[in-house]
């Protein structure tokens, strides 16, 4: 049987993880905003650092969060060989028919390279710690301001949620048809792209007809537990902001400052140690 | 020609936190002609197994050796799976659910054409194995599955799998959901096919009323390993340990223990028809025979008229 | 006094001019508050059809049905209908809406905009009156099949409704979860007062019932004590239906010659006549 924590949920029951998911989601917003002021390589290994104490924290062993990155490995390989090759500035290291490497262009190519990894990583945090359900209640929270101007939330976050719900059950049946198709001698992942797409028809005709019958059942269960029966839906659950979120928060915007601090005051930290160790060498 | 698995064991997502075992050091010889249930509660492995059966799970440890088609770990061979899967035909749980095409007939041919047969092998062996599940041929052939009622799409369902030839028939759960009489229908059907067509068959239930009608010998699965492997009629003088798995004693098993509590004593008694067989042997004041007797049956349903013509209609 | 009337109702699913499938071909039935009622019949008998006409989720083509006295064509009353009558589904796995069981079970009492503390008293009442207070934080994917139907019982409950329908809701369960709902829903019917309708093809859960209705095409064609009713179990076999399993050997034994009464109903009764034969 597939595991229903689909997404990338690795339940250690932290404090990271019984965060507010409301906190959780602005800290990752706020950090994916602050990834883009980093300026020096003291400002990456900040955050790298950041990074590594709240995956400790988190109890979250380090080999998982490099993994999210390996699924993207291709494509920064990919970015960084086109910013060697087209951002050019500063020195010129190579320069051979129409190839010109420039140490602007590496250094630019590494920070990009940084950047998406701890992108990356820091989202996958967030997934390893918080559950799809949690972050559908923060959405749900969070905008609830727009159901002032007539945006059903609710229905909104309703949706979503009965979309998670069904997600596992969808690919549990999905891993059984493609096993019956196969027992039946489908050969389901070989050939081109046509014949794929041909071949998966005995599965995703299966597949279609018990989605809808599924969501036809479902609706019955809906309407019979009283579905929109009052305009005033009440809500059991209610997310608290805690302590421990107001300490996270105070930890994040220290952080968030430094970054800042290293950007604009100091204009990055970087030179004044390549400049402290050419005295020294000098 | 047997089927022999040799020391399988298997973990679900290995090395992340829901790692899980299903299966630890499983032995098992399967005989032609045997007819097996497999009896356990929900992850005792039992489905785990079967699908190894087929080669629907990738071997981790251990060694499958399906009338002659051998599995190891670590080897991939085409050839070898397509051979098993026209060796072992698998009818999952809710078979139905699996139609795709829009003609039964149609749907049925899907399984022989993926074995590479010919044309003309491939229709005759498709309406053999509709005339065989007891649907009217030529009445249903040109039908789209979805017309049908659940019990009759069942059965084409079940055909879809005939058609394919298959020396072993498993079927997993083949009467969930039916009512009393598609599920005898199913259950007469089984018999059948094994006289008829897949001389070996597997049989994963939950229901132990059911399975006793007509196993020769049990395997129960507990905790990832064989727990018991018997001639069914030996199988409940362990009424006890099958209790503490969680496993259902037969009613007719209950009646008879309660009856020997009594002082009757029926002897082995596993189903219906032997509780009614043993209890007229007993007392029966000597007005049959025993070939009279052994022709008793508890069976509600008359089949021997017509079978199947009538499924049973859809829900609702 | 009746909790649910049903006076000459049908229904057809709609289709081309000429094509309707009339599913349900004139009911008249009184549910008394209180009682248990099995209501048996082969699949597509029209039994689920009822059903749903029982808390308007289908209303009747022809006829009316009331509850409590509101008609549930009377669509300012649908909802007085639905808290009324709660409904548990045949399968398990589509009638959650949540991923975590308490969230699952305040579903229907957050619909009805009842206060958040009374919602949190109403989770903790039904999951106790389930069995079930130990899964509160648990999700539901991981729960066997007759858990899963508890904890829909226990969704059903919360809105606090009289008449608890239960449409084929053991159908897809093991015996022992079949055990498991049925010992609930016994257990709600003698302590609450519950009316209980249990729609189902297995005759031996019908036994303990106060009154069995039987029905085929569409039709009511046996209603009375399950006893009485088993007795007509020609007819019962006729309509595939069959007769519960101590029954069923009762009847094969009498057809022996033995001197068994073919009415036996229970497996108690069936152990006693056999050693009445000694």
């Amino acid at each position: 049987m597939r595991d229903v924590t689909f997404g990338q949920y690795y339940p250690t029951n932290s404090v990271i993880h019984r965060l507010d998911p409301r906190a959780k989601l602005i800290f990752m917003l706020l950090y994916m905003v602050i990834i883009f002021f980093v300026a020096s390589y003291c400002g990456y290994a900040l955050v790298a650092l950041f990074l590594l104490t709240v995956t400790a924290i988190a109890k979250v062993p380090v080999k998982t969060l490099f993994r999210s990155v390996k699924a993207i490995l291709v494509l920064m390989i990919f970015t960084a060989i086109i910013n060697i090759f087209f951002y050019k500035k500063g020195e010129v290291l190579v320069d051979w028919w129409i190839i010109e490497i420039t140490v602007g262009g590496i250094d630019f190519a590494i920070k990009m390279a940084l950047r998406i990894s701890l992108l990356v990583m820091g989202t996958s945090l967030l997934s390893f710690t918080t559950t799809a359900v949690e972050l559908t209640d923060a959405i749900e929270s969070l905008l609830k301001p727009l159901s002032y101007i007539k945006v059903p939330v609710h229905d909104i976050a309703l949706i979503m949620s009965i979309a998670l719900r069904f997600i596992p059950g969808l690919m549990e049946e999905t891993d059984k048809i493609m096993m019956a198709q196969k027992a039946r001698g489908a050969e389901i992942d070989t050939g081109g792209l046509i014949k794929k797409i041909k071949a998966m028809l005995p599965v995703l005709i299966p597949l279609f007809v018990s989605a809808i019958r599924r969501a036809d059942e479902l609706a019955d269960a809906l309407d019979a537990r009283c579905y929109n029966a009052s305009k005033h839906r009440t809500k059991m659950k209610v997310l608290k902001f805690s302590a421990k979120d107001a300490i996270a928060a105070l930890v994040v915007v220290v952080f968030a400052t430094l970054i800042l601090l290293d950007n604009y005051l100091l204009g990055g930290l970087d030179r004044y140690i390549v400049d402290f160790v050419k005295g020294l060498t000098a | 020609m047997r089927i022999e698995v040799k020391d399988l064991s298997f973990t679900y997502s290995p090395d992340t936190p829901f790692q899980k075992q299903a299966l630890s050091g499983v032995n098992l010889q399967i005989e032609e002609g045997d007819f097996l249930g497999i009896l356990g509660h929900m992850g005792s492995g039992k489905s785990t197994f079967i699908l190894h059966l087929n080669g629907l799970i990738k071997l981790q440890s251990g060694e499958i050796d399906v009338f002659d088609v051998k599995l190891v770990p670590d080897k991939k061979n085409k050839q070898d799976l397509r051979k098993l899967r026209g060796t072992v035909g698998m009818v999952f749980q809710y078979p139905e659910y699996q139609l795709f095409e829009d003609t039964v007939e149609k749907d049925v041919a899907f399984g022989p054409k993926n074995l590479g047969l010919s044309d003309a092998e491939v229709a005759s062996r498709v309406e053999r194995a509709i005339r065989l599940v007891g649907l009217d041929y030529e009445d249903v052939r040109t039908r789209a599955p979805f017309e049908l009622s659940g019990g009759q799409k069942r059965r084409v369902a079940i055909a879809g799998i005939i058609a394919m030839q298959p020396r072993v028939l498993v079927l997993d759960e083949p009467t969930a959901g039916l009512d009393p009489y598609g599920k005898e229908q199913i259950l007469e059907l089984i018999t059948k096919l094994k006289r008829e067509c897949s001389p070996t068959v597997i049989v994963i239930s939950h229901d132990v009323d059911e399975i006793t009608r007509f196993a020769d010998r049990i395997v129960v699965f507990n905790d990832g390993k064989v727990a018991f492997d018997l001639p069914m009629n030996e199988l409940f003088r362990h009424s006890e340990e099958l209790t503490a798995m969680g496993l259902e004693i037969p009613r007719a098993v209950a009646i008879a223990d309660k009856l020997r509590a009594r002082g009757i004593d029926l002897g082995d008694v596993v189903n219906a028809d032997d509780l009614v067989r043993a209890v007229v042997r007993k007392f029966g004041h000597g007005n049959m025979d025993e070939t009279a007797i052994s022709k008793l049956s508890a069976s509600q349903f008359d089949f021997s008229a017509e079978y199947g013509g009538t499924a049973a209609g859809g829900d609702r | 006094m009746a909790a649910i009337e049903l006076s000459d109702v049908h229904f057809s699913y709609p289709g081309a001019e000429g094509e309707e499938r009339e599913a349900v071909k004139g009911v008249t039935l009184s549910i008394d508050e209180g009682s248990f009622v099995a209501l048996v019949g082969h699949n597509g008998s029209g039994k689920s059809t009822l059903a749903r006409m029982l808390n308007g989720l289908f209303v009747p083509t022809r006829g009316k049905v009331t509850v409590f006295g509101a008609d549930t064509a009377d669509e300012d009353k649908i909802y007085d209908v639905r808290s009324r009558v709660g409904m548990v589904f045949q399968n398990p796995d589509n009638q959650m809406i949540a991923t975590n069981v308490a969230d699952d079970i305040a579903f229907g009492p957050e619909n009805l905009g009842i206060e958040r503390e009374e919602i949190i008293r109403r989770v903790d009442w039904a999951l106790e009156k389930v069995g079930m207070s130990a899964y509160k934080d648990g999700t539901p994917f991981k729960l066997s099949g007759g858990q899963k139907q508890r904890l829909a019982i226990a969704g059903v409950l919360a809105i606090k409704p009289r008449v608890m329908v239960l449409d084929e809701a053991t159908a897809m369960l093991d015996p022992k979860g079949r055990d498991e709902v049925m010992a609930v829903t016994r257990q709600l019917n003698r302590d609450e007062g519950m009316t209980v309708i249990h729609i189902t093809h297995y005759m031996d859960e019908a036994l303990s019932a106060d009154r069995l209705i039987v029905m085929n095409d569409g039709l009511v064609v046996a209603d009375g004590k399950p006893r009485d009713v088993f007795g007509q179990y020609g007819l019962l076999r006729q309509i595939k239906l069959g007769v519960p399993y101590a029954t069923n050997i009762a009847i094969a034994l009498h057809d022996a010659g033995l001197d068994i009464d073919p009415h036996i109903v229970g497996e108690d009764e069936l152990t006693e006549a056999i050693c009445a034969l000694k």
